[in-house]
């Protein structure tokens, strides 16, 4: 076993190439021992290493040792023969301005795109109210996905996915040709991915996305990473949605509340036909004359109980299930129909018209005029053998 | 008044509700003759009937521009 590890470890310190090396990370696992020394990880992507600087070299050191700093060191391979580890024996640590560039060029980057006006609040669609075809770009394996069509629900819609790689070095382009294969698709483009970290997320930085974003044909919401989280997408977009599910509540309408006010608009409509129809009653000339006047109130008391009855239910029917509801209203309808004038017909009134025009006083038409009566079923051809404008019997 | 309200079943879900509100504003308004007003009322329910139509007659389709839409979502189409 030691004869083992001293062969890995001369091996190692042997190689040129694995001594006095600069490698770049970021720290993570720090810990200052009680000895002085320094513990870490230097992370890159999906690589690590541990790394080790003694308190001799620690002291130069001008800086805290902080998680997630992303550093430049300098040292050696070793082999740590006590627990068969290989390390980096830290000779010099300095602050990576690699990151500090990134962000300096991310603003650079918002500043342009903020000068060609991708960002103007004037250029923002509004999404649609009732989108029938909707596109999500995101991966097909993620969580956002689901999150996303959880929210949608059954809404019905023809929903379109248009798979992206969202992180990596390929992912920028991915997701704008996504964007760019849902054109003339779809009414809406929701663009999303769930949380990660600043690295995951800096896809959404790029200006291919902003880009892609900008040339869409319809409105795009951006929906990346967690509440906290803001790209550049997210200024471009047309509208940001703090997390995927918010963005699917964002594009969806209410189907409920939309139920309720088309019961609401019926509901409104049968009043006022039913109000007119009362306020032009004394106008109109009815030829029931077998009918007395109490008979009369009777009906259109009759009527207004009727109304009163269907308002009550159309209105209890709110609390119940959608589904419930529907076939209610389609009895309901059934019923309102009933209350149309025409149906009054088969009640025994008639409608009397001359030349096309309805009849509403005696007055309108000379005696030995020809006037048509429209009853429930067929017309008879009249001719006014007298009239009496004075006439007012039934009221 | 009824000439502007055309018969037309190809309208989409957004203006059958704006024709079905303007409907509501016209039919609530004094002013109307009797014939106006039937047909008014008649467009309106016709309206009523082709919303909701085209929210419960209609499906949910998910499609998946390439590739192999995920299996957990199959069942969903």
């Amino acid at each position: 076993m030691s004869e083992l590890n001293a062969r890995i470890k001369r091996r190692l310190s042997s190689d040129a190439r694995l001594n006095n090396l600069w490698v770049r990370g970021e720290l993570s696992n720090v810990v200052n021992h009680r000895s002085g020394h320094r513990y870490f990880t230097l992370k890159d992507g999906d690589h690590q290493i541990s790394c080790v600087l003694f308190r001799n070299q620690g002291r130069r050191l001008d800086f805290e040792l902080k998680n997630g700093l992303n550093v430049l060191i300098f040292g050696d391979v070793d082999f740590y023969m006590l627990r068969g580890q290989v390390q980096i024996l830290v000779k010099v640590v300095e602050k990576d301005s690699g990151l500090g560039n990134r962000y300096q060029e991310l603003e650079a980057l918002k500043r342009k795109l903020a000068l060609a006006g991708l960002f103007d609040l004037e250029r923002k669609r509004p999404l649609p109210n009732y989108p029938k075809t909707i596109g999500i770009v995101t991966s097909p394996d993620g969580a956002a996905l689901r999150d996303v069509l959880r929210i949608l629900g059954e809404y019905p819609a023809r929903i379109i996915i248009s798979p992206a790689q969202v992180q990596g070095e390929d992912a920028p382009l991915s997701i704008a040709s996504a964007i760019k294969n849902l054109q003339e698709k779809v009414e809406v483009i929701i663009v999303c991915r769930g949380g990660g970290s600043a690295e995951d997320l800096w896809s959404f930085n790029s200006e291919i996305v902003a880009r892609a974003i900008f040339q869409s044909l319809c409105p795009v919401v951006s929906a990346v990473g967690h509440e906290t989280d803001v790209t550049i997408a997210d200024f471009v977009a047309d509208a940001r949605a703090p997390t995927p599910s918010a963005a699917a509540e964002l594009i969806m309408p209410d189907v409920i509340q939309l139920k309720k006010s088309l019961r609401d608009m019926e509901m409104r409509m049968i009043r006022s036909l039913v109000s007119s129809l009362e306020r032009r009653r004394s106008k109109f000339t009815y030829l029931g004359r077998g009918l007395s006047s109490r008979v009369m109130r009777d009906k259109v008391g009759k009527k207004r109980y009727r109304l009163e009855q269907l308002s009550k239910r159309l209105l209890s029917l709110e609390i119940r299930r959608v589904d419930v509801l529907n076939k209610r209203l389609n009895l309901a309808q059934g019923q309102l129909s009933s209350l149309s004038p025409l149906a009054t017909l088969s009640r025994g009134y008639s409608i009397a018209r001359a030349d096309g025009n309805v009849i509403r006083r005696a007055d309108d038409v000379d005696r030995g005029a020809f006037i048509e009566l429209i009853l429930s079923e067929g017309l008879l051809k009249c001719k006014v053998i007298d009239k009496d404008i004075t006439f007012d019997e039934l009221w | 008044m009824a000439d502007t309200i055309s018969v037309d079943d190809d309208l989409d879900l957004e203006s059958a509700l704006g024709e079905l509100e303007r409907v509501v504003q016209v039919l609530e308004s004094d002013g109307l003759s009797i014939e106006d007003s039937l047909k008014i009322f008649e467009r309106g329910i016709s309206l009523v009937r082709l919303c909701n139509a085209s929210l419960e007659k209609a499906e949910q389709k998910i499609d998946i521009l390439t590739g192999d839409l995920p299996e957990d979502l199959c069942d969903r189409r």
